[in-house]
C-alpha cells in the first residue's frame, strides 16, 4: 500500500475536524464574552485549537484537554484585549486599594431573565466583564482570576463587586424601558 | 451559591444560542490546510537540501583529501624523511627569490626544522617492526612538515 504524505495530511485532518466539532462552540462563546466581537472570538478559536494541534503532549483525558484549550482561549482573548489597547481595560490594569461591599447577596433577580443579563454583560466595559465571565461561566475563583489575569486578588475580588454592581445597573435600566 | 451565578447555571444554553459567523469551519480547515502545506513544502526544501549537501560532499570529498595530503602530513605508511625533503627544497628555491634579509631568516629556520645531528632512523632500536617505526616517524616528522607548510604561505606572502 502507497502511503503519501498527502494520506497522512488526510488523516490527521479528520482527526481535527472531529476536534473541532467536539470544542468549538464552547471556546467560541468563552471568546465571545471576553471579547464581545464575533471577528475576533472566532480568530481566538481558530488560534487556540491550531495550538492545540501544534503540541506534542497528549492529554490523559478530555477534561484535561477543554481545561488546557479554554485556559488557552482565555489567555488569547486577554492578549487580544490588549492589543486593542481598548481604554476600557485600562480599568482592569489599576492596583485598587480599597475594599468593597458585595451588596449582590441583597439583589433580587426575580423578574430578571438570562437575555436581560446577557444584554446587561455585553455593554458592560471589556475589564469587568472579563472578570464576570471568568468567574460566573468559566467558575476560576479569585486566585485563579489573579493568576490569568496578573492582577492583585484583591484587585479582582474589587472589580468583581464593582462589575456586578454596574451589572445591576444595566438590568436595572432595562427594566425601566 | 451566588443569585446570578445560579441564574447563569440555570440558562446556560440561553448564553450560547448565537449562531457563529458563517463560513468559520471553512476558514478554519484553510489555515489547518495553509499551516500544512508550510510544513509539507519546509520538509520539501529540508530533503533537498539532504540531498544537495550529500551530493556536495561526494564532490568535494577528493580534492579536500586530496589537499590534505599535499598540503599537510601524508597518512599511513610513507617515507616522511624524503617528503620533509621535498618540501624544503621547494621553500628553498622559493627563499632564493627573496631580499637577503628574509632569506637568511627563512634558510635559517627551514636549516632548524630539517637538519638532524643524528638522522631519527638511526635512534630507533633495531628490533622495531617496520609499522612501529613509520609511526614513530609520523611523530617526529609530521610537526616539522606542518613547519615547512607554514614557513612556505610565510614566503609566498612574501613574495606576493
Amino acid at each position: 500500500m502507497k502511503l503519501s504524505l498527502n494520506t497522512f495530511i488526510k488523516r490527521d485532518l479528520s482527526y481535527q475536524e472531529k476536534i473541532y466539532e467536539e470544542c468549538h462552540k464552547r471556546l467560541y462563546f468563552t471568546a465571545m464574552r471576553i471579547l464581545n466581537n464575533s471577528f475576533d472570538a472566532e480568530e481566538v478559536m481558530h488560534d487556540t485549537l491550531l495550538k492545540f494541534f501544534a503540541r506534542d503532549d497528549k492529554f490523559l483525558n478530555d477534561r484535561e484537554r477543554d481545561a488546557w484549550l479554554t485556559r488557552v482561549c482565555i489567555n488569547q482573548a486577554i492578549d487580544t484585549l490588549r492589543r486593542r489597547g481598548s481604554h476600557e481595560m485600562t480599568v482592569i490594569e489599576r492596583d485598587i486599594k480599597e475594599q468593597e461591599i458585595n451588596e449582590d447577596e441583597e439583589y433580587s433577580y426575580k423578574g430578571v431573565t438570562a437575555e436581560m443579563v446577557k444584554s446587561a454583560l455585553n455593554n458592560l466595559a471589556a475589564g469587568y466583564r472579563l472578570i464576570l465571565s471568568l468567574s460566573l461561566f468559566e467558575g476560576y475563583d479569585y486566585e485563579e482570576i489573579a493568576q490569568i489575569t496578573e492582577l492583585k486578588e484583591v484587585t479582582v475580588r474589587t472589580q468583581f463587586i464593582r462589575g456586578k454592581a454596574r451589572l445591576r445597573e444595566e438590568i436595572e435600566k432595562m427594566k425601566c424601558n | 451559591m451566588d443569585n446570578l451565578k445560579q441564574l447563569i447555571e440555570n440558562n446556560r444554553e440561553i448564553f450560547e444560542n448565537e449562531e457563529l459567523p458563517v463560513g468559520h469551519k471553512e476558514r478554519f480547515l484553510k489555515r489547518v490546510l495553509a499551516d500544512k502545506v508550510v510544513v509539507r513544502d519546509y520538509l520539501r526544501v529540508a530533503l533537498y537540501l539532504c540531498a544537495a549537501s550529500v551530493v556536495a560532499f561526494l564532490i568535494l570529498t577528493p580534492f579536500i583529501l586530496k589537499d590534505s595530503v599535499e598540503n599537510g602530513c601524508p597518512d599511513g605508511l610513507a617515507d616522511y624523511k624524503s617528503v620533509l625533503k621535498s618540501r624544503s627544497s621547494e621553500v628553498y628555491l622559493m627563499a632564493d627569490r627573496l631580499d637577503s634579509y628574509n632569506k637568511d631568516i627563512v634558510i635559517n629556520t627551514l636549516d632548524e626544522l630539517v637538519n638532524e645531528a643524528i638522522p631519527f632512523e638511526d635512534q630507533l632500536p633495531m628490533e622495531l617492526d617496520k609499522i612501529t617505526k613509520s609511526q614513530l616517524s609520523q611523530q617526529y616528522y609530521c610537526p616539522k612538515i606542518n613547519g615547512v607548510e607554514k614557513l612556505r604561505g610565510y614566503v609566498s606572502q612574501l613574495l606576493n
